[in-house]
């Protein structure tokens, strides 16, 4: 086991058996990473998250860790419902923990790893999948893309082929279970769709202990022609915890996606979405709910470029700020020029319950073609008084009629969810992390 | 087209050839920038001291600045070191009357409905010989000095009035604010002074146009209005025809204070030279407005912008005191290559302060046309409010709208709402209108006008006229 180093040391001398490219390729993003830089608050973009002293920091590179506790993989998982799932503990899956069923023929879901060498074997599938990795998160410009690609440890896979239906949904859990040292994880995320298919797939991240770590996940997604796909992130990491997770989905013509991201708190949460609609008649919804307290702060980004006519996007954004929190949403939509009839809607809800919560909103339209129905909207409030007025009127205590409000606030973004499976967990969620935090 | 369209869009797009042809030379300074020549505007201007030295100070302060890199736009890069930073008062050689005008232009004035004072001024002609201006001018000084309201160039101020300048001239807009701001107060030549007294409704809508002297100040313009306690002004700022200047960059500073319980409406029709139809030429307008809002005072912004090749501007409101109120209605019209990168700042720190921004972007032809804004709740402003609404409407399909909104809450018990919505003229709407007889232009012109009707209320009446008009203008042969 190494000492623990900082990210530039890391990139300079990467170990052996980290990142999932070989040789030449690993060093060259390693360089690259380390070109780049860690953002500092001097970039527009960064000016809001929190990664001071990230740089400076002296981190172990994740590796064999713990067992998880029950609680912990269950406060993750939903529970009495049957799905497919893969146990990631800092960064290395655990083999032990995966429940794996029988799946449809040619689809394949685990260890990129050990996709790897099943592609060495000769298997197209693992081979195809394997091409598709970095694709999307542009490694080349983004230095947490380079900086995962070189030094994770492993990946999780999911190939999905043409024309297959996924019944069950798929769980990946990720956990960060830091030992005496902060630590540096990188949960990856590769998903391909093929034509027409259709599946579910969850992340559930989750960070525990006093223990300092810095988490940079990175989540690809390929949707081939017709395909359908549902993606559920959910986020619940310690006070300790800086997190940076980068989504990047490409939908092709006539596919569907649907991502939703909730957040429950960590030092410094930034949510990257990169949503790209490369065919006609594509459609993306990308949705965010942070319930934040204590001194978090949730940083969402979201990019969503219109590349082909006639494709739909929706982005709905809501946070819930208690004590010192802070969100913070920068919400993108490019419109190109050849896509004509685009319909693109962004929306940003933030609520704010204390004096010293602060919420920022920054939605941007860039219109380069004339036959477009663009709006974004942004409101920042908090609870509504006579609402609150009117349930206390009726007997109920103020400290449950607000949470009943706050409860209300979040149920449009639950309502959003398809994957039937998942409602009732996520709801659990919510009602827990606000009982927590009244 | 008709005839008579084709022969405004003509006239539009033609060469400017009258008026505004030489300054006399000992009237302007060499090309350049140094400590020297902004001693020199300043000793020219028989300025007091304390002028010299903050010009010093914001002089030392530009050089370390940069220029700003941050909007959507395509600026050019300038030598700052090629211009002539002080050209004013300028003689010119004119037609002496407006009959030896081009009764063409004539023409394009009786279109715009241009007030006949004005006309000559637009044409170049000397306004003296054709027009009373000092009895004009006698006549409302002698109004509104009755009432105690002081309504003079800036320069006139710094002579007579020192104190109040002192006090108030650069108190909104710091040297350092930005890098145009710290230009202009190196450099700036001239501009407008307005203080209205406590209690004191101005009687009539203040203009530029009234004050002669305005006519010639030139590119760094320097506007200070201050309303006190419990007062009214509505101030009118703007050109309305097709002026054409030599100046490439214009960088105006202007400054409003908002003393307890006063109100100020500020407006503004900006239609300076917007660059030929493939964008040679054409002014690069960077203006700096801000006012701030003592306790229950309220600043309204009003402006239509059809013209420069490229527009940076955004008017702010710091709403400092508690009730204050502020408002931002703007139309920002783009054709051929126009940039413009305009929105409004609403800075709220007082309790209970609401604003208002109304936004409303054309783009046609090649042009880009962003709206880029901020509004800001600190913690202490408990019950504030804001509502705003950019709107996008698009013409032809090479022009880009953009939105760049950021709105940052600080406070929980505060409503901030943004809306956005970016469009086009349906085929629809101009079928319709086209069924029932109406020429398309007129028919694009009118759908327009309704998209634009809500800042178009808030213009002063004959302004309101004129914009609804100019507007019309610059949409010629945008469509069809």
């Amino acid at each position: 086991m190494n000492g623990a180093r900082t990210l530039a040391g890391w990139l300079t001398d990467p170990p052996e058996d980290a990142g999932l490219v070989a040789g030449a390729e690993r060093t060259r993003l390693a360089l690259r990473a380390l070109e780049l830089g860690l953002p500092t608050a001097r970039d527009e973009a960064w000016r809001y998250s929190r990664l001071e002293g990230l740089a400076e920091e002296e981190l172990m590179l994740a590796g064999e860790g713990p067992a998880p506790t029950a609680p912990q993989l269950t406060a993750l998982t939903p529970e009495g419902v049957r799905v497919d799932r893969v146990v990631v503990v800092n960064g290395r899956l655990m083999p032990e923990l995966c429940e794996i069923g029988p799946l449809p023929a040619g689809v394949g879901f685990g260890s990129l790893r050990a996709m790897a060498r099943a592609a060495q074997g000769g298997l197209k599938e693992a081979a195809d999948l394997l091409e598709r990795l970095d694709s999307l998160c542009r490694p080349d410009q983004r230095m947490f893309s380079a900086l995962n690609t070189a030094l994770a440890g492993d990946a999780t896979g999911l190939w999905v082929p043409d024309g297959v239906r996924l019944e069950r949904p798929l769980l990946v859990i990720s956990l960060v279970l830091p030992g005496a040292d902060a630590l540096l994880t990188q949960p990856r995320l590769l998903v391909v769709i093929g034509r027409e298919s259709q599946a579910s797939v969850m992340e559930a991240h989750g960070g525990f202990g006093p223990t300092p770590y810095f988490c940079n996940a990175v989540s690809e997604f390929q949707l081939g022609a017709g395909a359908r796909l549902e993606h559920l992130r959910v986020q619940r990491d310690s006070p300790a915890g800086r997190r940076v997770s980068g989504a990047f989905l490409r939908v092709e013509a006539g596919a569907h996606v649907r991502s939703h991201t909730f957040t429950t708190g960590g030092r410094s949460v930034r949510n990257e979405f990169q949503l790209e609609l490369a065919g006609a008649g594509a459609r993306g919804e990308v949705n965010g709910l942070a319930l934040l307290s204590g001194e978090s702060v949730v940083d969402n980004h979201t990019h969503v470029t219109h590349l082909a006519p006639d494709c739909e996007s929706r982005q709905t954004f809501r946070s819930i700020l208690a004590e010192r929190s802070r969100s913070v949403f920068t919400g993108r939509i490019l419109v190109a020029r050849d896509a004509q009839r685009t319909d693109a809607v962004q929306s940003f809800a933030g609520l704010l319950l204390s004096d010293t919560a602060r919420a920022l909103a920054r939605p941007q339209l860039e219109i380069l073609a004339d036959n477009v129905k663009c709006t974004h909207g942004a409101t920042v409030g908090s609870l509504d008084p006579d609402s609150l007025f009117y349930l206390r009127s009726r007997g109920i205590p103020k400290a449950l009629a607000r949470r009943l409000m706050i409860h209300a606030f979040c149920s449009d973004m639950l309502g959003r969810v398809r994957t039937s499976e998942m409602i009732n967990p996520l709801d659990r969620l919510v009602t827990r992390t606000l009982a927590e935090q009244a | 087209m008709s005839s008579e369209t084709q022969q405004i869009r003509e006239l539009a797009a033609q060469d400017y050839k009258y008026g505004f042809t030489s300054d006399i030379e000992s009237d302007t300074i060499p090309a350049g920038l140094s400590e020297e020549i902004v001693a020199l505007i300043s000793r020219r201007k028989d300025e007091p001291d304390f002028m010299l030295e903050w010009r010093l100070k914001a002089y030392r302060a530009w050089l370390e600045m940069s220029v700003p890199d941050w909007a959507y736009l395509n600026v050019p890069p300038m030598d700052f070191q090629s211009i002539s930073y002080y050209s004013a008062p300028r003689k010119k050689e004119g037609p002496a009357s407006l009959d030896e005008v081009d009764p063409e232009l004539l023409e394009t004035f009786e279109k715009l409905g241009i007030p006949l004072g004005e006309r000559a001024r637009l044409a170049g002609v000397a306004v003296d010989a054709v027009f009373d201006s000092e009895s004009v001018k006698t006549t409302y000084k002698k109004e509104l000095a009755t009432r105690g309201i002081i309504f003079c160039s800036i320069s006139e101020a710094l002579r007579e009035h020192p104190e109040l300048v002192r006090r108030y001239l650069g108190s909104v807009v710091p040297m350092r604010d930005n890098f145009y701001a710290a230009l202009n107060t190196a450099v700036f030549s001239d501009g407008s002074f307005v203080y209205i007294p406590k209690g004191v409704r101005c009687p009539m809508e203040l203009s530029t146009y009234f004050r002669i002297n305005a006519a010639g100040t030139g590119q760094f313009e320097r506007t200070l209005i201050i309303a006190d306690e419990g007062s009214y002004v509505s101030y009118l700022e703007g050109c309305t025809a097709p002026m054409r200047d030599e100046n490439q960059l214009h960088a105006a500073v202007v400054e409003l204070v908002a003393l307890k319980g006063a109100s100020i409406k500020y407006s503004t029709v900006q239609n300076w030279y917007p660059g030929d139809r493939e964008g040679r030429g054409g002014i690069f307008n960077f203006v700096t407005k801000r006012g701030l809002c003592e306790e229950k005072a309220r600043i309204s912004w009003t402006q239509v912008e059809t013209g420069s090749a490229i527009t940076w501007k955004y008017p702010s409101c710091i709403l400092k005191g508690d009730d204050s109120v502020g408002e931002f209605y703007s139309v920002a019209l783009t054709n051929n290559h126009q940039q413009a990168d305009t929105g409004a700042k609403m800075i709220h720190l007082g309790r209970n302060t609401s604003s208002t921004i109304i936004s409303k972007g054309i783009s046609a032809g090649l042009s880009q046309n962003s709206y880029r804004g901020l509004v800001q709740v600190g913690s202490k402003a408990t019950g504030a409010r804001n509502h705003s609404q950019c709107d996008s409407l698009l013409i032809g399909d090479r022009c880009g709208a953009h939105t760049w909104p950021v709105i940052d809450v600080r406070n929980p018990d505060s409503v901030v709402e943004h809306e956005a919505t970016t469009s086009r003229i349906s085929d629809d709407q101009v079928f319709y209108c086209r069924q029932r007889g109406i020429k398309e232009e007129d028919a694009v012109s009118m759908i327009v006008n309704g998209f634009c009707r809500e800042v178009l209320a808030e213009l002063p009446m004959e302004f309101a006229v004129e914009a609804q008009k100019l507007l019309g203008l610059s949409l010629e042969g945008s469509v069809g």
